[in-house]
C-alpha cells in the first residue's frame, strides 16, 4: 500500500504480453481506498485489533513490449535525478520480433550499471551458466520462473530497490532474494 | 572449351611447333653446309679439268724432251738429213703418239719441218697460225741457243682449229748439252673428242668459252663479273639447280686463252632438301601417331575418369543426390581422386541426414520451447489472479463480519459495543461486496486464462501431427537408417529382408526411422538383458494386398527376454520401462503415438518371458508406387 508519504521507486516491466504487464501492475501497485474506508478501519482495530501494516514504500511501472524501448527509457531515466531513475527492470526472454531479452539486459546494463536485473521468463535458451557467463561481474542480474508468484515478484521488487537505494536488508529479505534468485550466487556471497 | 578440345589443340600445336622447328634449324644449319660442300664441288671441278690439262701439257712436256734432246733430232736440225724424217716422222708417229702438231723449228724461226695432222682422217691440216713453210711469228714458243733443259714451255694456245695444248723444247744432244740447235714442238687438239675424253675423265661437265666471257646468273648473283684467272667465280643457278664455276685459263705467253666452264648439279642440296621433306613427313607421321596414341590414353586414362567425375558432380549439383558415386577403380591420382569424392560425397550425405535429423529435433525443441513460453506466460495472469485471490481472502472482514454478528446475537454484548459492532456490520458489508465482486473477476479472469491455456494446446496440437508431413518413404533407405541407432552387442546379427522394387510406404521417413531404431533398441536391450549368446533381429515386410487400401506390414523379431501377456498394456504407457536404467529411447507410447498420427498402427506379441518378442508395424503402401511395381 502506498501513502503519499511514502517513497515510490520506479520499476521497468519489459514483456511482450500485455496480460504480462498487468499481472505486474496487480502485484506492485494498489488502488487508492476511499477516505470514508479509514473511519472503518478505525473502527476495525478497535473492535478486533487488527491493524493494516503500512508500507513504507510504494512503486510506480513503466512497461514496453520490446528490449529496444526498454534501453530507450533507460537511456532516458539515467539524466535525471536519481529518484527518478529506474531502481529494477523486470524483463522477459523472448520478445519477438526485437532483441532477445538477454541482449536486451546487458544494453541496458552498459546504460545503467546501477540498475537491478530480473530476468523473467518461461522458457529460457539459455542454461543458468549461459546467463551467469553472458553478463560482466558486476551485474546484478536475478531470475524468475513464469509463472511467478505474486509474493516472489513483491519481495524482489522491495528488496532490491531497498538495496539499488543504500538501505539495509533484513535477513530475511537478503535470504530470499540471494538464494532463490540471484544468478550470481558465489559473488553475491 | 572441353578438356578434350584444349587436350587436343595443345597436341597439335606440339607436335606443328615441333615439326617448324625441326624444319627452321635443318634449314638454318644443315642446308648452309650442303650448299658449301656443292660449292666446294663446283671449285673442284675446275680443278680436275685444269690438272687434266696439266697432265696433257705434262705428257707433251715428256715427249718434248724425249725428241729434243736427242743426237739423231739435233743433226737433223744442223744437217736436215732426211733420213730422219723417213725413220721417224710417219704419220704413224702422229697417230701412236696422238699429237696433231709436230715441228722442227732452226734458231732463225724458220720451220725445219712441220706438219698437223688430223688423227681422225690421218690427213694434214692447214692451220695459218701453225705455219709448216716459212718463220713463225709466235718468238714465245722458240728457244735461243743458250737455251738448256730446262727451258721446255708448255702452254696452250689459239688455233683456227681450237685450243691446242702445245709443248716447245730446245734441241740438245742426248746428253742434254747445248747449245740449242733450234726448237721442237709438239701440239695436241683439244678437239670435241678430245674434250669428250677430257669430260669422261675427269667427271666434270665443262665448255670452254671465249676469254673475257661476262658472267650471266638468274639469281643476279656475280651477274656481269670478268672471270679471274688464278680462282673460280661460282655463280649459282636455282632455278635449273646447278651451280657453274667460271676460271679463266692463259696461254703460254700468259694472256687470258680461254674461260674454263664447268657446270656442277646441286644434287647434294637436292638431296638434302628431299632428305628434310623426307625426314618432316616421317615427323609429322610419327607425331600425328604419338598424338592420337596420346590423346587416346588420355581419353582412357584422365579425360574419361575426369569427365565421369565433372558428370557426376553435375548431376549431384543438379539433383542434389548426395547418394550418387562415381565408378571409377583406378590405383593413380584420378582414382584417388574419385575415392576421396565419393567419401566427401558420403561424408556430405551423412551430414546432410543429420542435418535434417538435427533441424527435426531443433524444430521440435523450438516448438516445445515456443509453447511452454506460450504456456508459462498465460499461466502468470492464472497464477497472479490465484495469488490475489488468496490475498483478499487472506485479508477479508467477513471473517470479522460473522464474528460482529455473533456478538450482536450475544446478549451479554454490551450496548455499546453492539451499536459498535453493528456501525461495523454495516460499514463492511459493501467491503464484502466488493471483496466478493474482485474475487469473481479473478475467478472469470482465471477461467478466461485457462480457456487460453487450452487454446494454446490445440494449435499446438494441430500444428505438430505428423500426418501432416507424410512422405512416399523407401523402407531400404529407412531400416538402413534405423539400424544405425542399434548399439554394438556381441554376437547380435541383424537381418533385414526387404524384396527388390518392394513398393514406398506413406510415412514419414525421419518419424518411421526413429520408430523401427527405436524398436530394434529396444530388441537388442532386450537380448542384452536376456544374455542370449547369439542374438538375432529380423526384420521382414510383407504387402498385404487390397484394391481399396493396400498395407504394408514390418515385423522386427527378436530371440530377446520377451515378456509376459499381462504387462502387454504397461508397455504402451507413458514413460513405461522394464529398464532399471533407461536408454533415453523415445519409448513405444511415443513410437505407437508416431504411427497412429501417421495412419499406422503398432502391435507388440511374446510367448512368454525368455521367448522373444514381435513388433509389428502396420502402414499404408504407396497406391501408385504398386501400380509401378506391379
Amino acid at each position: 500500500m502506498t501513502s503519499q508519504n511514502s517513497k515510490t521507486y520506479k520499476l521497468l516491466v519489459v514483456d511482450d504480453e500485455d496480460a504480462v504487464h498487468r499481472s505486474y501492475a496487480s502485484v506492485l501497485t494498489t488502488a487508492a481506498k476511499p477516505s470514508s474506508d479509514e473511519d472503518l478501519i478505525a473502527l476495525e482495530a478497535a473492535l478486533f485489533g487488527a491493524q493494516d501494516v503500512q508500507q513504507p514504500f510504494g512503486f510506480t511501472i513503466s512497461a514496453c513490449k520490446q528490449g529496444d524501448d526498454a534501453v530507450d527509457l533507460v537511456q532516458q531515466s539515467v539524466a535525471l535525478a536519481k529518484d527518478c531513475r529506474f531502481s529494477v527492470v523486470f524483463i522477459d526472454m523472448r520478445m519477438p520480433p526485437g532483441m532477445h531479452g538477454m541482449e536486451a539486459a546487458n544494453r541496458i546494463h552498459e546504460v545503467d550499471p546501477d540498475i537491478k536485473i530480473v530476468i523473467v521468463t518461461g522458457y529460457s535458451d539459455f542454461t543458468m551458466d549461459q546467463i551467469e557467463m553472458a553478463f560482466p561481474p558486476s551485474a546484478d542480474v536475478y531470475y524468475v520462473q513464469k509463472p511467478f508468484d505474486g509474493n516472489a515478484i513483491w519481495t524482489l521488487a522491495s528488496a532490491l530497490s531497498k538495496d539499488w537505494d543504500g538501505q539495509q536488508l533484513t535477513d530475511t529479505e537478503d535470504q530470499i532474494v540471494v538464494s532463490r534468485f540471484k544468478v550470481r550466487r558465489d559473488a553475491a556471497a | 572449351m572441353k578438356l578434350v578440345t584444349k587436350l587436343s589443340i595443345l597436341l597439335c600445336s606440339m607436335m606443328v611447333a615441333l615439326v617448324g622447328a625441326n624444319y627452321l634449324v635443318v634449314n638454318a644449319t644443315v642446308m648452309p653446309t650442303f650448299a658449301q660442300l656443292e660449292q666446294k664441288a663446283a671449285k673442284d671441278g675446275v680443278s680436275r679439268v685444269i690438272q687434266a690439262l696439266d697432265r696433257e701439257k705434262t705428257y707433251l712436256h715428256s715427249m718434248a724432251q724425249d725428241w729434243s734432246f736427242w743426237d739423231d733430232t739435233r743433226n737433223y736440225a744442223t744437217t736436215n738429213d732426211e733420213s730422219y724424217v723417213k725413220e721417224n716422222l710417219m704419220d704413224a708417229t702422229f697417230t701412236g703418239l696422238k699429237t696433231e702438231a709436230f715441228f722442227i723449228i732452226g734458231l732463225d724461226g724458220s720451220v725445219k719441218w712441220g706438219q698437223v695432222l688430223d688423227l681422225q682422217e690421218v690427213s694434214p691440216l692447214e692451220v695459218p697460225s701453225l705455219p709448216t713453210k716459212g718463220k713463225w711469228a709466235n718468238s714465245a714458243l722458240l728457244h735461243a741457243p743458250d737455251a738448256t733443259e730446262n727451258s721446255v714451255k708448255t702452254g696452250l694456245i689459239m688455233t683456227e682449229n681450237g685450243i691446242m695444248v702445245i709443248a716447245s723444247a730446245p734441241i740438245l744432244t742426248s746428253q742434254n748439252k747445248g747449245p740449242a740447235a733450234g726448237t721442237l714442238m709438239f701440239g695436241r687438239l683439244l678437239t670435241p673428242a678430245k674434250l669428250d675424253e677430257l669430260r669422261a675423265q675427269t667427271g666434270v661437265a665443262f665448255e670452254l668459252l671465249p676469254a673475257n666471257h661476262k658472267v650471266q646468273s638468274n639469281d643476279g648473283s656475280n651477274a656481269g663479273k670478268s672471270v679471274p684467272s688464278g680462282e673460280s667465280l661460282l655463280v649459282d643457278n636455282p632455278s635449273s639447280g646447278t651451280i657453274h664455276a667460271f676460271q679463266t685459263l692463259i696461254d703460254v705467253s700468259g694472256k687470258p686463252l680461254i674461260t674454263l666452264k664447268a657446270t656442277t648439279a646441286k644434287d647434294i642440296t637436292k638431296t638434302g632438301q628431299e632428305t628434310l621433306i623426307t625426314t618432316l613427313l616421317l615427323l609429322t607421321i610419327a607425331g600425328l601417331v604419338l598424338v592420337i596414341g596420346m590423346a587416346a590414353l588420355l581419353r582412357k586414362m584422365a579425360i574419361s575418369p575426369v569427365l565421369h567425375l565433372t558428370e557426376t558432380a553435375t548431376r549431384v549439383g543438379e539433383t542434389g543426390d548426395l547418394s550418387l558415386r562415381n565408378e571409377i577403380e583406378k590405383d593413380d591420382e584420378i582414382g584417388a581422386l574419385a575415392a576421396q569424392f565419393n567419401a566427401m560425397l558420403a561424408d556430405l550425405e551423412e551430414a546432410k541426414e543429420q542435418l535434417r535429423e538435427q533441424s527435426y529435433y531443433t524444430g521440435v525443441l523450438e516448438m516445445s520451447a515456443g509453447l511452454m513460453h506460450n504456456l508459462r506466460n498465460t499461466l502468470n495472469p492464472i497464477a497472479i489472479n490465484a495469488w490475489k485471490s488468496l490475498e483478499v481472502l487472506d485479508r477479508t472482514r467477513l471473517t470479522n463480519f460473522y464474528v460482529a454478528l455473533d456478538a450482536i446475537s450475544n446478549p451479554e454484548t454490551e450496548p455499546e459495543k453492539r451499536d459498535a459492532y453493528l456501525a461495523y456490520i454495516k460499514g463492511a458489508a459493501p467491503s464484502i461486496a466488493e471483496e466478493r465482486e474482485l474475487l469473481r473477476e479473478k475467478i472469470a479472469e482465471i477461467a478466461a486464462e485457462t480457456k487460453h491455456v487450452e487454446g494454446i494446446l490445440e494449435d499446438h496440437n494441430r500444428l505438430n501431427r505428423p500426418e501432416m508431413c507424410v512422405e512416399q518413404v523407401d523402407l531400404e533407405q529407412v531400416v538402413q537408417r534405423a539400424t544405425k541407432q542399434v548399439p554394438a552387442i556381441d554376437g547380435l546379427k541383424i537381418e533385414a529382408r526387404i524384396p527388390e522394387e518392394f513398393p514406398l510406404a506413406s510415412s514419414n521417413y525421419l518419424l518411421l526411422s526413429q520408430v523401427i531404431g527405436n524398436l530394434m533398441v529396444n530388441s537388442a536391450e532386450a537380448i542384452e538383458a536376456a544374455k542370449v549368446p547369439n542374438g538375432e533381429i529380423n526384420l521382414e515386410v510383407e504387402l498385404l494386398a487390397s484394391d481399396i487400401s493396400p498395407r504394408l506390414v514390418i515385423t522386427i523379431s527378436d530371440n530377446g527376454e520377451g515378456f509376459m501377456s499381462e504387462t502387454k498394456t504397461d508397455l504402451f504407457k507413458r514413460g513405461f520401462s522394464t529398464r532399471k536404467e533407461k536408454s533415453g529411447g523415445l519409448g513405444l507410447h511415443w513410437c505407437a503415438n508416431t504411427l497412429t498420427a501417421m495412419g499406422g498402427r503398432l502391435s507388440l506379441e511374446s510367448d512368454g518371458p525368455g521367448k522373444g518378442a514381435v513388433a509389428r508395424i502396420e502402414l499404408a503402401a504407396s497406391a501408385e508406387t504398386i501400380k509401378e511395381a506391379a
